[in-house]
């Protein structure tokens, strides 16, 4: 397993260099470039003009700008941005990465648990109407134009009941009162969602390590859960920072249910179809022979054989996560990496731009290595 | 009369009520998000309205413009500078004139301008070389030094006479020397010291104000907050502006009342009485139009600050709320066609002046575009008063479509043009079309590429451009319209050395005219530079160069005159529109100073949206 691990990293650092020369390149063949920016400011002379490009490093020959930035990206340094100049990218990518991780890592793992539990029971109920109906409204889901969708979910909730925040991920009435800084309070909800986490994984290995009951296995994992969850909030509740972490979190609520909306389908028809498959196998007709509860072997023998696709499916979401969505950050005025690339690219700030998509790149495939190595424990077939 | 007292009592009380304003705070939304407030950054390689709107209030300068009638007025300084004196100082040549400071202005943290703080501020960004608007506000051909004469007196030298010296040097920020110097001092020893500074990012929201407001909190990527400034020293200040040109300020806590431009006499044109009127302003950032638009409906702003102004799609959608004004102002800025002069046929003048007369910038702007933009003819603009000459005549101006035609017809021939099919005109009718130009050579006349942005980008433009291809294709010049990317252009025009025939853009443009010299002038016919017709007439340099040397704008005036003059004739660009500045604001719940002026409420000329005289209706 270790030296299966150690060639995929192998791989991986070479893909990366490809990646990385693909991008610098794409980025400076686009036409226009910083100059159509600058050009557009008829106060810049010329020769202010010049002096902007000679900052941004410009100036020099496009295969010395390359190799000086291979040498950065290979030594951690990203550069500095020309639109925010000059400000570091890793500080651009710092302040944005935790909106977006906290936004789209919810919604993923949203997506995922409504997306596996609606696919896993869809096929099981197979061929009764609520199959045909959540067939054709996760269909609809998935394909619908997501623009559409999110100006019908701030219209309604947001213009028409008035219930949710139209956009924006705070209330500037309420922070106007403190000093606080957002970016803490998000790091702060992402260290929860993280201990939380970390707690409900420790448990559930700890109740696998000490029960063979099913039973006692689930009574420590959720009360485990539970516990952590309640302490969280009551942690939460008594801060001072509470009430801030609360409205970044009621700012959440439409755009996560808009992500989740648009890709649960996905996971569900994947889980759904996959399922289809499983239950047509022999060990599961074995399992009924041997008259186990539907229950165990929807859920113990089907589930989690049919999870596979789903998993991999989900991993690979959570290495795009760091991307984030273009157009629910910005329809949704929530300032992520999504939106950094986008104005990156359009403003032809070149080091932010490549930036953000190293970062994602790095994400991605390492999200194809753990895939790998999930399935090895996941699927008892699958040996490195 | 008793019956009538009654509700007119009622109705001053009511209407008293609605004019009652005290505090409060408003909140304007931006469509991006502020990438600096180091005033050294935010002017060099972050030069953007967002960053302007917010941020640039708090900084002064030692002369500004007046509101609405755009005349070069004092601000921090104590009435206009001395006129300029030659001298020679180490056996340079040099001009030199003096500015007092007005005394009695304080900035935030109490302390008193001096003439330290106008020397320091000047002699970072020249000394340091800073890149940007810097170099365009302290031009290094032109400004030479100043100098502390005493605390509230200091000396200008520049290298020669010059309007620039008006507009760009006398009206550079000033910001706080007691802030600033240790920074500056670091900077100093450290390997780019103009990086450093701009990069310095430690305590900027305690970096003294000299405006009205200070920004006090800044929440990345969702809003600003900027708070009035209790010593705000022209808080009060009244601005009279009169039919005859004259301006005149009282301000009561420094005890001045100065008039400049004539006699405070006759009848008064403006009365302003500057603020600030609100305790804060918030800055909400959106991300996008929609966004904004639905949030001032719903009533969580009360103006869109946008330097482009709103869609047109959005009208309809504001207007539907009573609630909302939506207004519309030209923008300062145009756009045009323009020709490269160094390729044939549009070498010749008689070409340009032919694809000139064809082009009907009023059927295109009242018809075709639906009163979507501003038929122009000149580099300046009509609402640019004082540089506004209203006596040039664009070609054609008045004629039909068909008169239109026939004199771009005749223009061709006079100058030996030809068809292989000539176009043909009957009881005023284009009966039929011609095909095959051929140039005073006699060979056929090649197809000829105007390019324009695409209607994604923007529609008016493509719009124009698939008419005068029509035009032109009536008559049977070859032209095609490539509706391209901006960006497409712009790397044709000016990266690969003016690789082009003809294009449509636009500039935004400055109160002082002073690029009719930047566009035409032979200097600027380099690679990169603004010149990219080619334009090279040795009559129209003088007159530019006398325009930009003048320090008397009336002077300056005429000169500016003559060399539009000889651009009119010589058509290097062909002028198109000023395009619409549309912007929104909660009537119901803020009003302004003045709502129709030039490049709209949000223009700099405006303050980024009359911080100092925007009130809160309660």
């Amino acid at each position: 397993m270790l030296k299966y691990i150690g060639s995929r990293l192998i791989q991986i650092a070479i893909l990366l260099v490809i990646f990385v020369a693909i991008v610098f390149f794409l980025l400076h063949a686009m036409p226009g470039g910083i100059k159509s920016i600058l050009i557009t400011n008829p106060k810049l002379t010329p020769q202010a003009q010049e002096a902007i490009v000679k900052a941004f490093g410009l100036n020099q020959p496009l295969w010395l700008q390359f190799v000086d930035y291979m040498k950065n990206v290979f030594t951690l340094n990203l550069g500095i941005s020309f639109s925010y100049y000059p400000t570091p990218v890793w500080n651009i990518i710092a302040e944005r990465l935790p909106r977006t991780l906290l936004l789209f890592t919810v919604a993923t793992l949203i997506a995922f648990f409504v997306g596996f539990s609606s696919g896993k029971s869809l096929a099981w109920n197979r061929g009764k109407t609520s199959e045909y109906i959540s067939t054709v409204v996760g269909i609809v889901t998935y394909t619908i134009f997501t623009p559409l969708l999110i100006f019908i979910m701030i219209w309604f909730f947001g213009s028409y009941l008035g219930i949710f925040p139209l956009n924006q991920f705070l209330s500037p009435d309420l922070w106007i009162h403190t000093n606080l800084n957002a970016q803490t309070v998000f790091l702060y909800i992402l260290l929860t969602m993280l201990i939380i986490g970390a707690v409900m994984l420790v448990s559930y290995l700890v109740a696998l390590r000490f029960s063979h009951k099913v039973g006692t296995r689930k009574l420590v994992f959720y009360i485990s859960t539970v516990i952590v969850v309640l302490l969280s909030l009551f942690f939460w509740w008594i801060s001072p920072i509470g009430i801030y972490g609360a409205d970044i979190l009621w700012h959440m609520i439409l755009p996560v249910m808009v992500v989740t909306i648009i890709s649960y389908a996905g996971n569900m028809l994947v889980m759904r179809d996959s399922m289809l498959e499983t239950i047509k196998e022999d060990f599961i007709t074995t399992a009924r022979a041997k008259g186990l509860p539907d229950k165990v072997i929807r859920d113990k023998h089907a589930a989690r054989t049919a999870m596979l696709p789903v998993i991999t499916n989900f991993v690979l979401s959570m290495g795009f996560v760091v991307s984030g969505g273009v157009i629910t950050e910005s329809l949704f005025s929530w300032p992520g990496m999504g939106m950094t690339l986008l104005y990156s690219v359009l403003a032809k700030d070149y080091p932010l731009a490549a930036g953000a998509l190293i970062f994602t790149g790095i994400f991605v495939l390492f999200a194809h290595l753990v895939v790998d190595i999930v399935y090895a424990f996941l699927d008892p077939r699958i040996r490195y | 009369m008793k019956k009538f007292l009654v509700p007119v009592i009622v109705m001053g009380v009511i209407v008293a009520g609605m004019l009652a304003f005290a505090g409060g705070t408003v909140n304007y939304a931006m469509l991006s998000d502020v990438t600096s407030l180091n005033i050294w950054s935010m002017l060099g390689p972050n030069a953007t309205a967002w960053n302007f709107y917010p941020a640039l209030g708090k900084y002064g300068s030692l002369y500004g413009m007046s509101d609405l009638t755009y005349q070069v007025v004092p601000s921090l300084a104590d009435g206009m500078w001395s006129p300029l004196q030659k001298v020679t100082e180490d056996g340079t040549t040099m001009y030199v004139t003096t500015v007092k400071l007005l005394k009695g202005i304080k900035w935030s943290d109490g302390t008193p301008l001096t003439a330290d703080d106008v020397v320091f501020s000047y002699e970072v960004p020249f000394k340091l070389q800073m890149p940007g608007n810097w170099m365009s506000n302290i031009p290094p051909d032109l400004f030479i030094k100043v100098v502390k004469v005493d605390d509230y007196t200091v000396n200008f030298y520049i290298t020669h006479p010059s309007g620039n010296f008006i507009f760009s040097i006398l009206m550079s920020v000033i910001v706080q020397k007691n802030f600033w110097e240790p920074v500056y001092k670091y900077a100093l020893t450290q390997k780019d010291p103009a990086q450093y500074i701009m990069s310095y990012d430690k305590n900027l929201l305690s970096e003294p104000s000299i405006g009205a407001f200070t920004t006090s909190q800044w929440q990345k990527g969702a809003y600003l907050l900027n708070s009035a400034v209790s010593t705000y020293a022209f808080q009060g200040q009244q601005e009279i502006e009169y039919t005859n040109g004259a301006v005149q300020y009282i301000i009561p806590s420094l005890n001045k009342n100065d008039t400049y431009y004539g006699s405070a006499e006759g009848t008064v044109l403006n009365n302003f009485k500057t603020g600030p009127y609100v305790s804060s302003m918030i800055y909400r950032i959106y991300q996008n139009q929609t966004a904004a638009v639905a949030a001032i409906l719903k009533g969580e702003v009360d103006y869109i600050l946008n330097p482009n102004g709103l869609q047109k799609g959005f009208v309809q959608q504001l207007q539907s709320n009573p609630n909302v004004k939506v207004i519309e102002n030209p923008s300062l800025g145009f756009q045009y066609i323009a020709f490269n002069m160094r390729r044939y046929p549009m070498s010749l003048k008689p070409f340009r002046v032919a694809i000139a007369y064809l082009i009907d910038r009023d059927l295109l702007a009242n018809k075709i575009l639906g009163g979507n933009t501003n038929p122009l003819s000149s580099l300046v603009p009509p609402g640019n008063k004082f540089w506004y000459d209203p006596n040039l005549k664009a070609y054609g101006e008045g004629m039909s479509t068909i008169e239109r035609y026939q004199a771009a017809i005749k223009t061709l021939k006079d100058a030996g043009f030809s068809w292989l099919i000539e176009p043909k005109i009957t009881n005023g009718q284009l009966v039929q079309r011609g095909q095959g130009l051929m140039g005073p050579d006699g060979k056929l006349v090649k197809q000829i590429t105007m390019m324009a942005p695409s209607a994604g980008y923007d529609p008016i433009r493509s719009t124009t451009a698939l008419w005068v291809e029509k035009w032109a294709n009536d008559i049977g010049i070859p032209l095609y319209a490539d509706l391209t990317s901006f960006n497409n252009i712009v790397d044709a025009v000016f990266d690969q050395n003016f690789n082009f025939d003809m294009y449509i853009l636009g500039w935004g443009i400055t109160i002082y005219p002073s690029y009719i010299n930047d566009f035409f002038s032979a200097s600027q016919n380099v690679p990169g530079g603004f010149n990219a017709p080619g334009y090279d007439n040795p009559e129209f340099e003088n007159a530019s160069k006398a325009f930009l040397d003048s320090t008397d704008m009336n002077v300056a005036r005429e000169y500016a005159f003559k060399a539009e003059e000889y651009l009119n004739a010589d058509v290097p660009y062909i002028v198109l529109y000023a395009p619409q500045v549309t912007e929104a604001y909660r009537a119901d719940k803020i009003s302004f100073a003045y709502t129709q002026c030039l490049d709209g409420i949000q223009s700099g000329y405006s303050g980024y949206g009359e911080p100092t005289y925007v009130k809160v209706i309660q």
